[in-house]
């Protein structure tokens, strides 16, 4: 079988109280992920859904578990290339960009320091990365806050696209955007993992958008995982009382398909 | 639903004024919402969804806002011609508005029963003891499906969850018995379960107490359950309105259908089809 990409066992995450019992955020969650494949994890608010995406991409420690790429184990220090391999898209599209950064300069970053570019073979590399995310060339040396919501992410997109990491981990990237320029981010999102087989970790409440995006489904609630599968298996014939409860919650239009 | 308009809104146009500019919002919004129905406007942010609904409570800055023209007649009465002092009559009374964010809603160093008893008293057609309106209060929060009303009326926003405090919310606006309840996005910060437990719970309202519901979303799934008509509001225009079945299953504007196109979908009737 072939190697996965990505291998997350016994992950926990426990906050020590003081004067209290701890909180267990995250209980021994396991999972893997393949090149190329979209994870999407749903569950609540406080299901830990986060707290998973931020240690995978080691925004957060570890309590205990372990987190292999590549077949070898992630350290708590984490290498350059780990780092660089493994990018974050926020759900606040505006803020998590530098409001004093030009988009240049935000882009320049990571090509700076993951791959030491510099002069004309920088500026070429921004101008692709714009081309990629579909903002126009002119826009390098505008502020983020001249920019639309819309737009802001796919400059976020971008920067993390700029490492060009093997793993993206998505959390809520389209939830602070309007139905029609988040199909568009998600259209994005499916072209860059067809073209360039970028896999996913998705995090999203709408669960319309993790059965748009995701192969595979984990559900979580209070820090575990109740379920996972096929993105249609568990959608279709949700197995734990829980999964149930939320496919049966979503609004449904229940109408056949048809394109408008 | 009944023949009888509950809520007129004829060529209304707002404008903004910053330093002397004066921008318009929009221009001639024209509908109507008829005694008992649910009525859903949708559109993208800055389509107008909420300053239209805010312009029919009153609620724009009054030094900022202008309506050169139009009229919002609600149950025959012109309501940009009221004073101040008569849209306190009216707003909480007979039109009560439900907001997105429950949390900055309320009041943070109130307990939710002192809020409660305060807005009861205020409205109430004759005078009640704090008892009394505390009494009424529970009675309220029961009405929502909170069971802890007991506890509940001692807390403050912050100790209860999204869901709990939405039902507060809509428990407040119900105090009064309104005529029309306008809902401005007030699932979209909720969780799935949690949504679906709100919606039934207005949809149960609505019934009970014959309430007319002008519900603000963007999320279509939310329109097709609660909707009897749809609005679709664009860049200050309405562009297309119509029963929910007209909108949802033949769309006759290119916005529309843009709208219906890029709505993430999971195909639950295919899959039910299938042997």
């Amino acid at each position: 079988m072939e190697q996965a990409l990505l291998e997350v066992s016994h992950l926990s995450k426990i906050y020590k109280r003081k004067g209290g019992p701890d909180f267990s955020a995250v209980k021994e969650v396991s999972f893997s992920l393949s090149k190329g494949e979209a994870l999407g994890i749903v569950g609540e608010s406080g299901s830990g859904k986060t707290t998973v995406a931020k240690m995978v991409a080691g925004m957060l420690p570890v309590t205990s578990g372990s987190i292999m790429l590549d077949g070898q184990p992630v350290e708590s220090r984490r290498s350059k290339d780990t780092k660089r391999n493994i990018q974050y898209i926020f759900q606040d599209p505006v803020s998590s960009l530098n409001p004093r950064l030009k988009i240049k300069d935000i882009l320049a970053e990571p090509l700076k320091l993951y791959f030491k570019l510099s002069g004309e073979s920088l500026d070429n590399r921004i101008h692709k990365l714009l081309d990629d995310v579909g903002i126009p060339k002119s826009y390098q040396d505008r502020y983020p806050k001249e920019l639309s919501g819309g737009q802001c992410q796919r400059i976020g997109i971008a920067r993390a696209l700029a490492a060009e990491p093997s793993i993206m981990v998505c959390d809520e990237p389209t939830s602070a955007l309007d139905m029609t320029i988040q199909s568009q981010i998600l259209e994005l999102l499916q072209e860059l993992q067809r073209s360039r087989g970028i896999s996913y970790i998705f995090i999203a409440h709408g669960l319309e958008v993790i059965y748009t995006i995701s192969n595979r489904v984990l559900v979580m609630k209070q820090g575990e995982v109740v379920e996972t599968g096929a993105t249609t298996q568990v959608f279709h014939s949700p197995q734990h009382a829980y999964t149930q409860t939320l496919i049966q919650s979503i609004p449904k239009i229940e109408l056949p398909y048809f394109e408008y | 639903m009944s023949e009888e308009k509950l809520l007129e809104i004829k060529d209304l146009s707002v404008a903004f004024r910053k330093n002397q500019v004066t921008t318009p919002v929009f221009s001639g919004l024209s509908f109507d919402i008829y005694q008992g129905e649910t009525v859903c406007l949708v559109g993208e942010s800055g389509s107008g969804k909420s300053v239209t609904a805010k312009a029919i409570m009153r609620l724009l800055p009054t030094d900022s806002v202008s309506y050169p023209e139009g009229e919002i007649r609600f149950n025959g009465q012109d309501l940009l011609s009221h004073s101040e002092r008569e849209m306190e009559q009216i707003r909480g009374d007979q039109i009560a508005m439900v907001f997105q964010d429950a949390l900055s809603a309320l009041n943070p160093v109130y307990t939710i029963g002192t809020q409660m008893v305060d807005l009861i008293r205020l409205h109430a057609k004759e005078k009640l003891s704090r008892r009394q309106a505390l009494a009424q209060a529970k009675k309220l929060l029961a009405q929502v499906d909170i069971r802890h009303a007991d506890e509940v009326v001692k807390q403050y926003p912050f100790q209860l969850s999204g869901g709990m405090r939405q039902r507060v919310m809509i428990a407040m606006a119900l105090s009064s018995r309104p005529r029309l309840l306008i809902a401005d996005e007030p699932t979209t910060a909720l969780d799935v379960t949690v949504q679906s437990n709100i919606l039934k719970l207005i949809r149960q309202l609505k019934e009970q107490f014959g309430m007319t519901i002008l519900f603000i979303t963007h999320d279509l799934g939310v329109v097709y359950e609660m909707a009897d008509r749809v609005l679709v509001l664009r860049q200050g225009e309405l562009v297309e309105s119509g029963t929910r079945d007209e909108i949802f299953t033949r769309p006759r504007h290119t916005y529309t259908k843009q709208l219906l196109n890029s709505m993430p979908r999971i195909y639950f009737q295919e899959q039910t089809e299938l042997p």
